[in-house]
């Protein structure tokens, strides 16, 4: 009799079992349609709004011709200057790992400015300042002309007019090093800014401030999305 | 007891008719259904999501189940140039990666990549067309096979 019972309930526990295979087996096929020949693995990365993060510089010094065995890393300004045998050059760094909340390695940049404020220019004429990413590492307290690190090709240039006066603001674009610093496709040595056409014999000068300075620190604006 | 086969058939309808529990099992059998096609429902939608699908009989599961990370590279007038994909499993050599950009659901951009069956790095960079960063919302990497 115990036989029998399960017989019993045989066909409605069939029936629905097949029926239910049927119609999993028709949706197995559509998925199926859509792999079209093999598996698929996706991933989806969706980014949030805009943030942006201003900082200051982490170290900055400039180089001189003149005196090529001297650190000048403690001074209030950075200066540039293509004159010749007086040649003067600025190195600044920025350390992404301080902005907050920190910017993952995966983040997007929508734009990456770097300010210096003008404390004098004296040009005769236009100059253009090249800014060029920095290849190896170097100390504010250390750095000289003598011991200068080598630099990649320039980044970016900015033209500055004879007349721009003290506080102005010069800008780089430097969106795409900032990237690369991200995403460690480049080490973060910072910049060099250095006038584009150097061993020129008039006394240009371009001098901005430092991170030693009161006031107008250099700056890295960026903003991203993560 | 082992019945002879007309008299098994006749006791089974004779039962069948008379057992009020029998009549019970057809909802029974409804919801066992509905159970295996819910079951194969959220399957299906759990493949889109990258996880594994089954198609016939052999299951299929995703060349990698632990997620991926992603690099940009940006040009000077910050649109992006390429996208590398980093953290693939060994699983997925042989491949084909597949990388959109979009904007929300519109999609910018799309680059492929193959993935080497051997000396597979677990890495793959694709180029895009230039495509201004701020647009850019969304990344989706879908690798096909192997």
């Amino acid at each position: 009799m115990r036989r029998l019972a399960a017989g019993r309930r045989m066909p409605g526990l069939l029936a629905a079992l097949v029926g239910a295979l049927l119609l999993c087996g028709s949706i197995a096929t559509a998925a199926s349609l859509t792999v079209s020949g093999g598996r698929l693995t996706t991933f989806n990365r969706t980014y949030g709004s805009p943030t942006t993060c201003t900082l200051t510089a982490a170290a900055d010094a400039y180089v001189r011709e003149v005196t090529p065995a001297t650190a000048l890393g403690a001074e209030t300004t950075l200066e540039v200057s293509p004159q010749k045998l007086a040649r003067r050059r600025s190195l600044v760094r920025f350390d992404l790992g301080t902005c907050s909340p920190a910017i993952p390695a995966d983040a997007i940049v929508h734009s990456a400015s770097l300010r210096l404020t003008v404390v004098v220019a004296i040009l005769t004429g236009s100059r253009t300042y090249d800014l060029s990413r920095v290849s190896a590492s170097w100390s504010e307290a250390t750095v000289t002309w003598n011991a200068q690190p080598g630099v990649a090709s320039p980044t970016t240039s900015l033209v500055v007019a004879a007349g721009t006066s003290p506080g102005s603001n010069l800008e780089w674009n430097v969106v795409a090093d900032v990237q690369d610093f991200l995403t460690g496709a480049s080490a973060n040595h910072g910049w060099r800014i250095s006038d584009a056409a150097e061993g020129v014999a008039t006394a240009e000068l371009l001098q901005v401030h430092s991170r030693e300075a009161a006031t107008d620190l250099p700056t890295l604006v960026i903003t991203y999305v993560a | 007891m082992w019945l002879s086969g007309e008299r098994r058939w006749r006791h089974f309808r004779t039962a069948r008719t008379r057992t009020g529990m029998q009549r019970g099992l057809w909802p029974i059998g409804l919801l066992f259904s509905s159970l295996l096609l819910g079951s194969a429902a959220h399957a299906s939608g759990l493949s889109v999501a990258g996880s594994g699908m089954s198609a016939g009989s052999s299951a299929v599961s995703a060349c990698d189940a632990d997620g991926v990370a992603y690099r940009y590279t940006v040009n000077g007038s910050a649109q992006i140039t390429s996208v590398t994909v980093d953290s693939i499993a060994g699983a997925c050599a042989g491949g084909q990666l597949r990388v959109t950009l979009a904007n929300g659901l519109a999609s910018l951009v799309e680059g492929l990549a193959a993935l080497p069956s051997s000396g597979f790095t677990g890495s793959a960079t694709v180029s895009v067309a230039d495509t201004q960063s701020s647009q850019v919302t969304r990344v989706l990497a879908v690798i096909e096979g192997p």
